[in-house]
């Protein structure tokens, strides 16, 4: 059974200046999250894929559709039910400074979730384990980290603070968004790695939120990556089978975005990227149809009128009308 | 084409704070050649806005350039130290010969003023007799370069995508045909469709205006592919400077190696990554050693002391290329 499962959820927000106008932040969305999975979710800014991460944790709800929470509708559990819910799912946000309480220490703010769930009989018990959740995540020495308050501590170390905070109450799955944007170039693999460890070594599942997809590919490598675009998820496959064969226009175009750091490789790198237009049309004022029609070069009438929906395409699941078409066409060189 | 157009000499750049004093720059020298494109890559806190306001006089109270030269060889005239000119006659230089793009540039545009106001603006500073017609047609051509439409300059800055105002200050810092251009992380907070169209204009502007361009970053991957001589910083200090190509297959400085290991990518080989341990250096409480022993595989096994006198000069690896590890034969040998 999966651990959470999204039922075509969509997520509309009202318009301000007009409340009969709906932006559609996330749209007919599916997906299946199983026990110690990791999943990377990628797209430019305004896709909906924190939309999507706000909705797992319940911090949104859905305008249609179902979450379901290991095969149960989220919105029909029972109070003791809902506990244990909102105890599985943890997030990992984006600004570390902005998550935590800068008026607490840090044992002040992870011991609270302890002693409210009852995981741990007072302060002292509290203490010892968080030392010992600390030490391995390699904060050390973990009795000065504690005691410290959030300013005094760096990017990189908040972080980790975020991560033995989302861990301390053994959950069965971790919503990450651009946990390690904001962190130093040299310290992001650490905090990445220490994250696949937590899914190693707990079963932990994962969803990796970014923008950036070569550390998506990274913290995913055997797991797999949902691709979005203007709410839509557009394309779900393998990570590496992804990446090495898009099929969807739009995945093919970000992928070849992606600068390479080796300068020899530079020569490789595309002339022109497969794309009409380089800005991305509002979220306000989507296209009618396929929502990428407008900068898709291969685009055809029917893009226009019809929103392809998800299917099957070698293994993987794409939204385009005519992906055998334009892989037929490019000798599946791409 | 190695005529040298800037020439730093010894730069340091002080803050003072309550009774300590932090150095942002400690001690910086290099040389940009005409028509080169020089990137400059450290973590955050490294000093690298710092040294690109030093060098164009903007460091700001509490700070202060404490020594150093800075000498600039125009095209056909007397080579001369900015640091030695008034604030008046800088200005004389600043934008005609010299001009930046720094970080949050969004925030530069003026929400008051539409785009034209800003390119006219910047003419009538610099030659207040300039005609507005002049003006306009050389800013038209400047946009439609940067791939805009001539509407932008009837737009108020809110109009504009984050992608657009970025354009359209590259276009505005070039307005008054400058010599060299300072580009302090000019492609970070854009999305990777974005950021590749963005590095593939200023490439081709380059290439046609014969510009040098000076590019900070601490996104090591976009540097790779766009330019030929690249420099590190490290807790203010310059580390290791040199051609691109041999700083990538070469490096001599432990901390370059470790950054070049550092970032995934989406073809090399997962398992290969690695992150430097420790962290970036408080510049308030540096040690008395080499500034990056302490996260240095090199010092953690015994092959270097990490001497502090003996870090306070650059040493010749390889060809043009200079680094401050003065163990770097046997860091090489790792």
């Amino acid at each position: 059974m999966s651990l959470i499962k999204l039922e075509n959820v969509s997520v509309y927000f009202q318009s301000e200046k007009n409340p009969r106008e709906r932006v559609g932040a996330l749209v007919g969305m599916n997906l299946e999250i199983a026990p110690g999975e990791i999943i990377a979710v990628v797209g430019e800014s305004g896709c909906g894929k924190t939309t999507l991460g706000k909705v797992i944790t319940d911090i949104y709800q859905p305008t249609e559709g179902r979450l379901l929470f290991k095969g149960k509708d989220v919105r029909s559990l029972d109070k003791r039910e809902y506990r244990e819910y909102r105890l599985a799912v943890q997030m990992i946000h984006q600004d570390s400074y902005a998550a935590l309480n800068p008026n607490r220490t840090i044992f002040q703010s992870l011991s609270l979730p302890l002693l409210q769930h009852r995981l741990v009989k007072n302060r002292q018990e509290a203490w010892d384990q968080l030392v010992e959740l600390f030490t391995e995540i390699g904060l050390t020495p973990p009795e000065q980290f504690l005691e410290k308050y959030p300013h005094q501590l760096s990017g990189g170390q908040r972080q980790r603070i975020l991560l033995a905070r989302a861990l301390s109450v053994r959950p069965s799955l971790i919503v990450a968004d651009e946990p390690v944007s904001m962190v130093d170039v040299s310290l992001r693999i650490s905090l990445l790695d220490l994250m696949a460890r937590a899914n190693k070594k707990y079963g932990i599942s994962f969803v990796y939120i970014t923008h950036d997809l070569g550390t998506a590919r990274y913290i995913a490598h055997h797991g797999r990556i949902a691709v979005m675009y203007l709410g839509r998820m557009v394309e779900q496959n393998q990570i590496q089978a992804a990446l090495d064969r898009p099929a969807h226009p739009y995945f093919h175009a970000l992928i070849s975005a992606v600068p390479e750091a080796d300068p020899t490789l530079r020569d490789g790198r595309m002339e022109r990227l497969p794309l009409k237009s380089f800005d991305m049309p509002s979220v306000t004022n989507a296209p009618s149809g396929c929502k990428f029609h407008p900068r898709c070069p291969y685009a055809e009438a029917v893009c226009e009128r019809e929103e392809p929906g998800l299917r099957e395409f070698r293994g993987g699941l794409v939204a385009c009308h005519l992906v055998e078409k334009i892989k037929a066409s490019n000798g599946n060189r791409s | 084409m190695t005529e040298p157009i800037l020439e730093v000499k010894n730069l340091t750049v002080e803050f003072k704070l309550h009774n300590r004093t932090i150095r942002a720059v400690d001690d910086v020298s290099l040389t940009v050649n005409r028509g080169e494109i020089v990137g400059i890559i450290g973590e955050s806190g490294s000093g690298k806005t710092t040294l690109v306001s030093g060098i164009l006089n903007l460091v700001q109270s509490p700070g202060r350039v404490t020594s150093g030269q800075v000498i600039y060889h125009p095209k056909g005239g007397k080579p001369v130290d900015l640091r030695t000119l008034s604030p008046e006659e800088f200005s004389r230089y600043r934008w005609t010969n010299l001009t930046s793009v720094f970080q949050a540039a969004q925030n530069v545009l003026n929400p008051t003023l539409r785009v034209k106001e800003h390119f006219l603006e910047t003419a009538w500073a610099h030659d207040p007799k300039a005609k507005e017609e002049d003006v306009l047609a050389k800013a038209r051509e400047l946009l439609s370069q940067v791939r805009l439409e001539e509407r932008v300059l009837d737009c108020y800055p809110h109009q504009l995508s984050g992608g657009m105002k970025q354009r359209t200050i590259i276009a505005l810092s070039l307005i008054l045909n400058p010599d060299i251009i300072f580009l302090d992380e000019p492609t970070t907070a854009l999305d990777v469709i974005t950021q590749w169209y963005i590095l593939e204009i200023l490439k081709r502007i380059q290439k046609d205006h014969g510009l040098t361009m000076v590019f900070c970053t601490h996104d090591v991957s976009i540097i790779g592919s766009v330019v030929d001589r690249l420099g590190v910083m490290y807790a203010g200090e310059l580390i290791e400077y040199g051609p691109v190509f041999s700083m990538f297959q070469k490096p001599t400085h432990p901390y370059t190696a470790g950054l070049m290991t550092a970032i995934p990518s989406l073809r090399d080989d997962v398992t290969k990554r690695k992150a430097i341990p420790g962290n970036p250096p408080d510049l308030a409480n540096l040690p008395d050693a080499c500034r990056f022993a302490p996260r240095c595989f090199a010092h953690a096994q015994g092959l270097c002391e990490g001497d502090r006198a003996r870090t306070r000069q650059l040493y010749p690896s390889h060809p043009e290329q200079y680094t401050r590890c003065y163990s770097w034969e046997k860091v090489l040998k790792k």
